[in-house]
């Protein structure tokens, strides 16, 4: 039975645009488990941050809801509906910067992740105390 | 962009606002310019609205003040503002509260017009400051400088005059002026955030100093008899919708600081249950 990874790697896989970038990741995965790769993958690559911080993060995700099930297609949709949770908090957590801050405050929500001019914009405009608790939310 | 006007409070505000001036102008219209129902409007639904309204700014500005903490850029604007409104309460209650006498009603006024007026100013200026080292770059359009040089030569206008007459006049006439400038810079910076409640607050002071200034217009033309008479209530009924614009501006940022204070349990959790079969390692 692959390991969570090994699945994560295949979702990924199903999403990406250029599939054939991570094609060589998942044989390594798949023929060495080994993690680090697909880390350094997909922390570098472009698309893959647009759904996720890292894989590491949808498996922490994943073990905080306490997912478990012994069968391949269960984990797999788990895997599919983290991401596509992650995506929508990002998305969620933009929408709240909107509101608050307008287009150009969202605009500067990259992966899910405020820039550090946003953080500064929402501190000088909000208070200390309210950018933190709404930027504390956005990171959990 | 955001409706900033689904929030409820903002909601609640501007439909009171609505409701108000629209009552107004529904007695100036059945009235044909005067009537006994009308002047009852005036004498005491009018000063309730302006009390009341005062109150809401002091209320919303003081709570807004309380969510910055010492040494914060914006602690010492908010803490002007809520001086500023505290003086605009005041002045409202002593001009409008009940029929005072001459000297009392212009105490009220002046509490309410140019004191009210430096303290914003003072605010707006630290929030214009903001702006700028936030990177809100202000590019004035050429009507722009229409509206500055024109606000320039009015107050020069006013000064001069001043010198011939004196009058408490003067002073409310160069703060506007100087607001307007403010305004008309501040409306320039705020415009490029693209919405959402923070450049909804700042724009209500933008639209409070512009209404405030063309309530003063309107007594300036009444004092000169500029305006004909039947037209005379317009000048009054702007009073309302200043004032409201006034209390929106801290309305808005205290929803703004409410949203992002409260707390919020995961949102995501409940899309995921747990199954029933046995663990497998992850």
């Amino acid at each position: 039975m692959p390991n969570t990874i090994q699945l994560l790697l295949s979702t990924l896989l199903q999403r990406h645009p250029a599939p054939e970038v991570l094609q060589a990741c998942v044989d390594r995965e798949l023929t060495n488990l080994d993690n680090r790769i697909v880390r350094f993958h997909v922390r570098g690559c472009e698309s893959c941050q647009e759904e996720m911080r890292s894989a590491q993060e949808v498996l922490e995700f994943l073990r905080l809801s306490d997912v478990s099930g012994t069968d391949v297609l269960d984990v797999r949709e788990r895997i599919m509906l983290a991401m596509d949770a992650i995506s929508g908090k990002q998305e969620e957590g933009i929408h709240e910067i909107r509101q608050l801050l307008g287009a150009r405050g969202a605009s500067r929500v990259v992966g899910g992740n405020p820039s550090p001019e946003l953080q500064d914009e929402l501190a000088a405009f909000l208070g200390c105390r309210a950018a933190k608790s709404l930027l504390q939310r956005m990171a959990a | 962009m955001p409706n900033v006007f689904k929030y409820s409070v903002p909601q609640r505000l501007l439909l009171l606002t609505v409701l108000h001036v629209g009552l107004g102008c529904v007695l100036w219209a059945i009235s044909g310019g005067w009537s006994e129902l009308f002047g009852y409007y005036f004498q005491y639904l009018g000063p309730a609205f302006l009390v009341s309204f005062a109150f809401l700014e002091l209320a919303f500005s003081l709570r807004v003040q309380r969510a910055f903490q010492p040494g914060e850029e914006l602690r010492r604007a908010w803490t002007l503002m809520a001086v500023g409104a505290a003086f605009r309460l005041l002045g409202v209650f002593v001009a409008h509260g009940w029929n005072p006498s001459n000297p009392v009603r212009n105490v009220g006024l002046f509490l309410s017009g140019p004191v009210q007026l430096a303290f914003a100013c003072g605010g707006l200026t630290i929030v214009l400051r903001l702006y700028r080292r936030l990177g809100y770059s202000v590019k004035l359009t050429s009507w722009d400088w229409v509206l500055v040089t024109g606000c320039a030569l009015l107050a020069v206008s006013g000064i001069v005059q001043n010198l011939i007459t004196p009058s408490s006049g003067f002073f409310t006439d160069t703060l506007l002026c100087v607001l307007m400038f403010q305004a008309i810079l501040l409306k320039r910076s705020v415009s490029q955030m693209g919405g959402g409640l923070v450049a909804a607050c700042w724009t209500s002071y933008v639209y409070a100093v512009f209404l405030t200034a063309l309530g003063d217009l309107g007594i300036t033309f009444e004092v000169y008899y500029l305006t004909p008479a039947h037209l005379l209530p317009a000048g009054w009924l702007i009073w309302y919708p200043a004032a409201a614009a006034w209390s929106l501006g801290p309305a808005f940022l205290s929803e703004a600081v409410y949203l992002a204070n409260q707390s919020a349990a995961l949102r995501y959790g409940a899309t995921l249950r747990p199954t029933n079969t046995s663990t497998a390692s992850l």
